[in-house]
């Protein structure tokens, strides 16, 4: 039986709960720049707006754009929803290994 | 196919725990490091001036011992700057703004001492009273600061360190001069260097 139709579809793939999990361990209110974010994920700049952009489409996180051309700032955090979201998801894990009978 | 889920959820879980170490470790800076650095700057900063307590004033001896003093508290700020400096790069938002604030109350604190040694080096005041002011004014107000911040962040362990070292500089001012020094040495340095390792096995523990 494969978990995922109890879990958050959005956060469920592995790179976008990795991204989640990094915003998430930042306080409430902080983000985190582009580059650094790729740093703690080992993600090409590709693969890492990808998901980024399905996140934000599904309004989990605030992507915030500053400045212009090559000095331009990208900014990633969780919104509201998109924290709540991550720790639904979370907790829908732990019930799953807390489940009688599945020790 | 039930374990299967399990080890799938599992899986997860370790997943999560190890990306948010890592981003911890990597964005908050450490306070096992900071504590370290200004605990052994205190112990060879205060222990220096300690060690050229008879020299007269102005004397090459006294003069080392004050570039001992500077220096160790120079270098220790270097690394703090640098350490968080690094952690913190590219974290954006209400910590940015709360960090700017903490700077600028080091900045007020530590400007006004300056200004207040200068005024007193001006006014010729005795060797002993700039020696006690220039040397526990420091602690006191990082003890000071240390508190407030502590309050608004909810740390105990920098609640308690910043009591210590005000308690320490008080200790400090009410033993004899050079005493004084050997107090802040042990007291100050030991303090700090014991919240280093406090905060080093809480670290531990939490990873």
């Amino acid at each position: 039986m494969s978990i995922e139709p109890e879990l958050d579809p959005v956060i469920h793939p592995l790179t976008r709960l990795r991204i989640t999990t990094t915003l998430a361990a930042l306080p409430a209110g902080d983000g985190l720049s582009f580059n650094r974010l790729q740093e703690l994920l080992d993600l090409t700049a590709g693969n890492l707006t990808v998901h980024l952009r399905k996140l934000e489409e599904a309004g989990y996180i605030d992507v915030r754009r500053t400045g212009g051309g090559r000095s331009a700032r990208t900014t990633a955090r969780l919104t509201p929803v998109g924290r709540k979201a991550y720790h639904h998801y979370v907790e829908a894990l732990r019930s799953l290994i807390d489940e009688p009978g599945s020790a | 196919m039930e374990s299967e889920r399990i080890v799938d959820a599992g899986e997860r879980l370790t997943l999560i725990d190890e990306q948010r170490q890592r981003t911890q470790r990597s964005v908050v800076p450490s306070a096992a490091l900071l504590y370290g650095v200004w605990g052994a700057a205190y112990l060879v900063a205060y222990l220096g001036l300690w060690l050229v307590r008879d020299s007269e004033s102005g004397s090459a001896a006294f003069v080392a011992g004050y570039v001992v003093y500077g220096a160790s508290l120079a270098a220790a700020l270097v690394v703090t700057a640098l350490h968080i400096g690094r952690r913190v790069a590219g974290v954006r938002g209400e910590s940015t703004t709360a960090g700017r604030r903490h700077f600028l109350t080091w900045i007020a604190a530590f400007g006004g001492y300056a200004a207040l040694m200068g005024q007193l080096g001006a006014a010729d005041v005795p060797d002993e009273v700039f020696r006690l002011v220039s040397t526990l004014l420091p602690p006191l107000l990082v003890g000071v600061i240390y508190m407030a911040a502590a309050a608004s962040e909810g740390d105990p362990l920098l609640f308690r360190t910043g009591l210590w070292l005000a308690i320490a500089a008080g200790a400090a001012a009410l033993a004899d001069s050079p005493a004084h020094l050997l107090v802040m040495a042990v007291l100050g340095g030991g303090g700090l260097l014991v919240a280093a390792a406090v905060a080093f096995m809480s670290a531990r523990r939490a990873a």
